[in-house]
């Protein structure tokens, strides 16, 4: 049964995205600093 | 290489927990009966709203200990809290716009639990708006702290109210926002686990940032600017 | 406590010598009456079953208006410090919570006679029990924000956003009273809680507040 589906891989893919962006957002000051 | 081995170590179990929440959130969890597939969307939302909670706790803790300790160490960590819990917040509210509408045919319902996180995004707004006003550290922090605070009383009176509210005015029992009518063994383990995994992943990212904060900080002396270190030339003189 | 009723007839006095109080949201709160009697439409039910949540709903928002003058005048005149100085938290708490209160419950008064005039709604006692009781709290929230903010530069964004959340409660509370058919016991026993609890907290943070 696909109905439902696609608001499945928008809800996990916008999960995804955030998750995703906030990681390389909150390392800003620490690339190069190991 | 494991300069920061506790860091590493929650983001390691995190990746796995977040790979066991996929598997049983899309594969293993059964459909569920009445509001088919997009249910699933439930072991996405739930931990969202979780961790949103949660790091607001953490900004009062965090705040409260900064106007004890005045040590601007537990302000980064309450901004870095609150950073996550306006991110996750958001989302949790996306989720669940995004769940309700294929289930209930609405985008949004006037329920307590939705009006609720509704009322701390706009909180967790006002938090960080009023962290970037002054220049001085201290200041920033304590009105920050004082906001955090006031905030974390407030929101619980919100949804009392609201609570009381929607009692007087019941929905109908289907519309009424909620999980699956009865919830397998295999559902809870999904959802469990989603809580796990994004607790954790907060959790990494939470020490990522308070780090990057730190550095971020103005505690090192400025290094002396070239321009300043007086230029001695030497001429061929002598007496005439 | 002399102390502190001076604070309060010092902010009636500056009220009474133009500054930005209750004399610059009357004339807000008539307009929203009136545009919200053209925009909701012309049927009496309509405007009779919204006029309890739209009073409170305008009370809400001149709050935020309000609350830039908590400290404005001080500051105008550069004698916040030398206030904060002198005057202990408590007192220039009270004082200035007291001269809100009477602003917020005016601006209430003035929307709820309008509401009875030009959207023909009744309005119980415990309507009115309401408007005090609601207001109050309100002045603690708007008082507190107002001070969060005094010398910040981007507070007429945040105000709003700061205030709002935290008068919710008022807001519900306040409209489910003045809604005829409603019981209104419970609801105000929810005011008086919401009192207490702010005027707690006001009380506690205010001396943080005071510092610089």
């Amino acid at each position: 049964m696909t109905a439902g589906w696609e608001w499945v891989w928008a809800g996990y893919g916008l999960s995804a995205v955030v998750w995703a962006g906030y990681a390389w957002w909150s390392g800003r000051g620490l690339r190069g600093r190991r | 290489m494991t300069r920061h081995p506790v860091e590493r170590l929650v983001g390691a179990v995190a990746a796995v927990t977040a790979v066991c929440m996929l598997v049983l959130g899309l594969v293993i969890a059964p459909v569920d009966a009445v509001q088919g597939q997009a249910q699933r969307l439930m072991y996405v939302h739930v931990p969202a709203a979780w961790v949103a909670y949660l790091a607001f706790a953490v900004v009062l803790v965090t705040s409260v200990a900064y106007l004890v300790r005045r040590d601007l160490k537990w302000d980064r960590r309450a901004q870095a809290a609150a950073e996550l819990g306006t991110g996750l917040t958001a989302l949790a509210i996306a989720l669940g716009m995004l769940w309700g509408r294929p289930v209930w045919g609405v985008w949004w319902q006037w329920d307590p639990r939705l009006v609720t996180t509704l009322v701390l995004l706009l909180v967790y707004s006002g938090y960080l708006g009023v962290r970037g006003l002054a220049d001085d550290a201290h200041t920033n922090a304590r009105r920050a702290a004082v906001v955090g605070i006031v905030g974390f009383v407030n929101v619980p009176l919100v949804h009392f109210s609201v609570v009381w509210w929607r009692a007087l005015h019941q929905p109908p029992t289907v519309l009424r926002p909620g999980g699956p009518a009865a919830i397998e063994p295999a559902m809870l383990g999904a959802l469990l686990t989603g809580v796990a995994a994004f607790t954790l992943a907060a959790a990494w990212l939470y020490l990522r940032r308070v780090r990057a904060l730190a550095l971020q900080a103005p505690t090192a002396q400025p290094l002396p600017v070239m321009a300043d270190v007086p230029r001695i030339t030497v001429t061929r003189g002598g007496p005439a | 406590m002399a102390h502190a009723v001076a604070v309060a007839r010092r902010e009636v006095a500056l009220e009474a010598a133009g500054r930005d109080g209750f004399a610059v949201v009357a004339p807000l709160v008539l307009a929203a009456m009136v545009l919200a009697g053209v925009g909701f439409g012309s049927r009496p039910e309509v405007l009779r079953t919204v006029a309890p949540g739209l009073v409170w709903l305008v009370v809400l928002f001149t709050a935020a208006p309000l609350s830039r003058g908590v400290v404005a005048a001080e500051e105008d005149e550069g004698c916040w410090d030398l206030l904060r100085s002198v005057v202990a938290p408590g007192t220039l708490l009270a004082g200035k919570l007291a001269a809100m209160w009477l602003w917020l419950l005016s601006t209430w008064a003035l929307a709820a006679l309008l509401a009875t005039v030009l959207l023909e709604a009744s309005l119980p006692v415990a309507g009115m029990a309401a408007g005090a009781l609601g207001s109050f709290g309100l002045a603690g929230v708007t008082v507190v924000f107002g001070t969060v903010l005094a010398g910040a530069q981007r507070r007429a964004a945040l105000l709003p956003v700061l205030v709002l959340p935290a008068g919710l409660p008022a807001l519900l509370a306040g409209t489910q009273a003045a809604t005829p058919d409603v019981e209104a016991l419970p609801w105000l026993a929810l005011l008086v809680a919401y009192d207490l609890v702010t005027l707690a907290v006001a009380w506690a943070v205010y001396p943080t507040l005071l510092e610089e």
